[in-house]
């Protein structure tokens, strides 16, 4: 009995209490990012208090009513801790969020197509496979490879336009694919090829995480300049094969059972049964790994910061405080207070994802 | 621990057990206030249909009900032990129940697919059992297990001990675990529906085994089990349990010819019947009336049948207007042809990638069907009823041969007329439990295909027609907003017809449309899709496992065994005059559950029962 007891509590504690906690942490961070800088905050982030370094927190004796205080202490170059974690957030969920859509974005396409078509289900005629390779080679030469070249010899300034050399890249493309198309129907080849899509995506996932992730990163920061928006693109561009490994093994579930098929026989499109049945029943586990990426994320951010790497150093950030601790061992308020606040965010936002989770089920509606 | 003992010669007395189970949406009593006895030698069978309580019942016999969410809450259970004397099951520690445990009661569960741990071989899980109850070293122990494989008529039984259980089929399996529960001489077995995952011809012989094992060595067998046909087969003694009450009990002999209860009348008149074509099944409301909490009233005014037998007589067609719908079936064009169609799957390649070795699922068959017909696709698992009936709506590739589809091959449809072809082929599959998204309303799904084909013209339409629909396979118009898990099984199998009838199909395929669902709803699954024929006149391949389903369905039979059709014919030919041997037995080890069988076995029995009694 009193197990029962114990696992009823816990359950009831998931499913009311601790997500409403969440909600209400996540709000206030979401406050923070928004109004930070109408807070009246005795201090800004980056303003340096030399004559207060390494100030613990709480020094109530020294305050004096009505004058700027350190309410959570200070770090090396008396930079106020408070202002920092709040401003913090807005770093945390500036680099997170963005990075997460465009990892999520990927793996959900990537993954999904692995998962639903498999090694076999799209197959492509010889003439369009052989074209279509022709004038990728071309368009990427005369697109990127040569304007490059020239650019570079005629000295003209290097921002030239970019979206030029996507113009040129896929109307080069398109021309490819007409004609292909218009080969195929002239040279009637029977013979088809399947492209092994599933193994193609996984190879890709597999050489991209076989490489240590921070060293990945590390290595693409180092040809970047560091700004927020280069580290959106990395962290985005190599966080996408986990949420595309979970989607497709999950996919992989879901495509054998009977709604896929009966959808096929009622003669829906592939395409339209993964985006309406499929992906929606794997919703799960894409939340989970939407959410998990995010904490991921927030995590990774203070780690780079911490790192002191790409990051632009005048950005408010987590980990950059945490980072501050290498001057001074006995600063435990540099690690605690960012410390709480990245687990906090981390912990709500998978509270979070579990609610979601239920309350997607139709059964518990 | 002891308890009064009894003078009766029972060996187990279970006197109003109840089992709760604590849910979120509150207590579900699974098994409420059950009393029954079991003699000693005596084989009582406990029927019902899903969520009846039979197989709570069986596990709160050996005390595995999983606590939480389960509990027995009251009542006790006696059992009269060789070695212990009597005791109460109930109020055992687990401890003492673990000695119980597959020593004095056993118990052999449904699935022989996944009861045995595929990493062991199958000789080692039954020595396991011997080694813990007896005090035996391991040459001994393998010495018994294959004696026991040989009372349970396993052929090389010390090439199975050896094997792992992928390596021997389904019915082998379902010995091994057998001769698991019996390896300790166990008083009572409990055997919870260990016959349904096989095919008939391997049922019968498991019911065999199972009858011989128990005359030779005196066991008491509690026999659980949805099928009354099988029931008859090997019960002395009958109980019939409906929503975790027992509504009534008595031996099979009373139960079979003069049944009491309601539902009981209800249960026995819903069975296709082999002997005779009926033109309706009679269903369990046509005997009882269930209020919303459960209760059960016979229907005393206006009942549509007072007994079974007029059940049957008011409803059987005569052998002339057969024949008459037969002749004229054959002069209709036949709107389906399938010309020597193959299916091979590959199994083995060899280093480049070429392909050695084929399984042939389908293997050179060709039939017609002819417009308004149902023909009915019959075999055991494995004999590729199933990849036919996908291969003719190319949900799998033919490897060879040719469909027409009203005289139209289907292997030119390609890309976007395939799926105009499959708008008048349809199927419904077996299991209704996985068919539907379960994140989409129902009456979403039903208009999803009715969309996507731009069957009427704009929603609004559409609603009306799903509407319409719904209650034309006799749901509501309010279901048209809830989703798929508020259904029942029967519930859901109707959904999926309305879904297919959405898009005015021509031509069904039902695929053991009707296995996943209990006898009761499967009549009336079975009559609604009679109907269906008579009003849009459809034409049904009608796909089962089930001879007597088929029977009822079809006007024709087309049996198949290893992927080739072993026989085609008309329905009632193909049970009283088979042709070939396959067939025969095939039709042979259906469980009749008529009262001639029924008697026959009973008198063999008697042989067996006086030195038991004596």
């Amino acid at each position: 009995m009193k197990v029962k007891t114990a696992k009823n509590t816990s359950s009831a504690f998931k499913k009311k209490r601790a997500p409403k906690a969440a909600f209400f942490f996540l709000s206030l961070v979401g406050f923070c990012i928004v109004f930070a800088d109408l807070l009246p905050l005795p201090f800004s982030p980056t303003a340096l208090d030399l004559q207060h370094i390494y100030l613990p927190p709480l020094q109530t004796q020294d305050y004096i009513a009505g004058k700027p205080f350190h309410w959570l202490g200070t770090d090396h170059l008396g930079r106020d801790v408070l202002a920092n974690i709040i401003y913090g957030c807005r770093t945390a969920i500036l680099l997170s969020l963005p990075a997460m859509a465009i990892a999520s974005a990927l793996g959900l396409l990537l993954g999904g197509i692995a998962g639903f078509y498999g090694n076999k289900a799209i197959r492509l005629s010889i003439t369009h496979v052989f074209t279509l390779l022709l004038t990728f080679v071309l368009a990427y030469y005369y697109g990127f490879y040569l304007p490059e070249y020239s650019f570079k010899e005629s000295a003209v300034d290097a921002t030239q336009p970019f979206y030029l050399k996507w113009l040129i890249f896929i109307s080069i493309l398109t021309t490819g694919l007409v004609v292909s198309k218009w080969l195929h129907k002239r040279i009637l080849l029977p013979l088809n090829v399947s492209i092994p899509i599933d193994q193609l995506i996984m190879k890709c996932i597999e050489m991209l995480s076989s490489v240590p992730r921070i060293i990945l990163i590390l290595c693409l920061a180092a040809y970047t300049r560091p700004s927020l928006y280069n580290l959106i693109l990395i962290t985005g561009l190599t966080y996408w094969t986990e949420p595309a490994r979970l989607i497709r093994a999950e996919l992989l579930r879901v495509k054998t059972l009977n709604y896929i098929e009966s959808a096929r026989a009622m003669g829906l499109a592939d395409f339209y049964i993964l985006i309406r049945h499929a992906l929606p029943n794997s919703l799960s586990s894409i939340i989970v790994a939407i959410t998990f990426g995010t904490a991921g994320l927030i995590s990774l951010e203070s780690t780079l910061s911490f790192l002191n790497i790409g990051l632009p150093v005048d950005l408010p950030s987590w980990g950059r405080m945490v980072a501050s601790i290498r001057n001074n061992f006995s600063a435990w308020w540099l690690v605690l207070f960012p410390g709480i606040a990245l687990c906090s965010t981390v912990l709500s936002l998978q509270a979070v994802s579990n609610w979601l989770v239920y309350k997607l089920n139709p059964r518990n509606r | 621990m002891s308890v009064k003992s009894s003078d009766k010669g029972y060996i187990l007395e279970v006197n109003n057990l109840k089992t709760y189970f604590h849910t979120e949406s509150g207590q579900v009593k699974a098994v409420d206030d059950v009393s029954f006895n079991l003699r000693k030698g005596e084989t009582v069978g406990i029927v019902g249909e899903s969520g009846s309580g039979k197989s709570v019942t069986s596990l709160s016999l050996m005390r595995l009900i999983k606590n939480p969410p389960g509990k027995i809450v009251g009542g006790e259970i006696i059992f009269h032990s060789p070695t212990h004397g009597a005791i109460d099951l109930t109020k055992l520690s687990d401890k003492e129940m673990r000695k119980i445990r597959g020593n004095e009661i056993s118990m052999v569960f449904q699935e022989p697919m996944s009861s045995l741990n595929p990493v062991f071989t199958c000789g080692d899980q039954v020595m396991e059992t011997i080694l813990l109850h007896q005090k035996v070293n391991k040459q001994q122990a393998k010495q018994i297990t294959i004696d026991l494989f040989n009372q349970v008529r396993l052929p090389r039984p010390e090439a199975i001990f050896n094997s792992y259980p992928h390596q021997i089929s389904g019915g082998q399996k379902q010995r091994v675990m057998i001769a698991m529960a019996l390896s300790c001489n166990p008083s009572v077995l409990i055997a919870d529906e260990p016959t349904t995952a096989l095919d008939v011809t391997v049922q019968a012989t498991i019911l065999e085994l199972l009858r011989d094992l128990r005359d030779q060595h005196g066991t008491s067998i509690v026999f659980i089990t949805h099928d009354l046909g099988v029931i008859a087969e090997i019960a002395d003694r009958v109980i019939v349990m409906y929503r975790g009450k027992i509504v009534e009990q008595g031996t099979v002999w009373d139960i079979f010819s003069d049944p009491k209860h309601p539902y009981t009348k209800g249960l026995l008149a819903c069975r296709p019947r082999l002997d005779m074509k009926m033109r309706v099944l009679p269903v369990v409301s046509d005997f009882m009336h269930t209020d919303a909490l459960g209760n059960m009233t016979e229907k005393a005014q206006s009942p549509t049948y007072s007994s079974v037998g007029e059940a049957i007589l008011l409803n059987f067609i005569d052998e002339d207007e057969i024949k008459e719908r037969q002749e004229k079936l054959l002069l209709q064009p036949p709107v389906l042809q399938v010309k020597n169609l193959k299916v091979s799957f590959p199994i083995s390649k060899n280093f480049f990638g070429k392909v050695k070795d084929y399984v042939h699922a389908v293997d050179d068959v060709s039939f017609d069907v002819f417009l308004g017909e149902t023909v009915g696709l019959v075999g055991e698992s494995g004999c590729g009823k199933t990849t036919l009936g996908r291969s003719i709506l190319r949900l799998i590739e033919p490897t060879s041969g040719d469909v027409y589809f009203e005289n139209r091959k289907i292997s030119d449809y390609t890309g976007e007329s395939i799926r105009q072809l499959r708008k008048e082929l349809q199927i419904i599959f077996q299991d209704p439990y996985s068919s539907l998204n379960p994140r989409i309303t129902i009456g979403e799904a039903i208009m999803e295909p009715m969309r996507i084909h731009k069957v009427l013209s704009n929603d609004k339409a559409r609603k009306e027609r799903v509407i319409e629909l719904l209650e034309t396979v006799s749901l509501r118009a309010d279901h048209f907003s809830r989703y798929p898990h508020e259904f029942s099984g029967g519930q859901r199998q109707r959904i999926c017809i309305a879904r297919t009838l959405a898009l005015n199909p021509k031509f069904i395929i039902c695929d053991e449309s009707v296995s996943a669902l209990d006898v009761s709803v499967q009549a009336q699954v079975l009559n609604l899709l009679n109907d269906l024929k008579e009003k849009f006149n459809f034409t049904y391949i009608f796909i089962s496992h089930d001879l007597s389903v088929v029977k009822f369905m079809a006007d024709r039979i087309i049996v198949m065994n290893k992927g080739k059709i072993e026989e085609i014919g008309y329905a009632e030919d193909i049970y009283t005059n088979p042709k070939t041997a396959y067939t025969q037995a095939l039709v042979n080890a259906i469980p009749k559950g008529d009262l001639d069988e029924i008697r026959k076995i009973q008198m063999k029995r008697r042989k067996f029962r006086i030195p038991v009694a004596s």
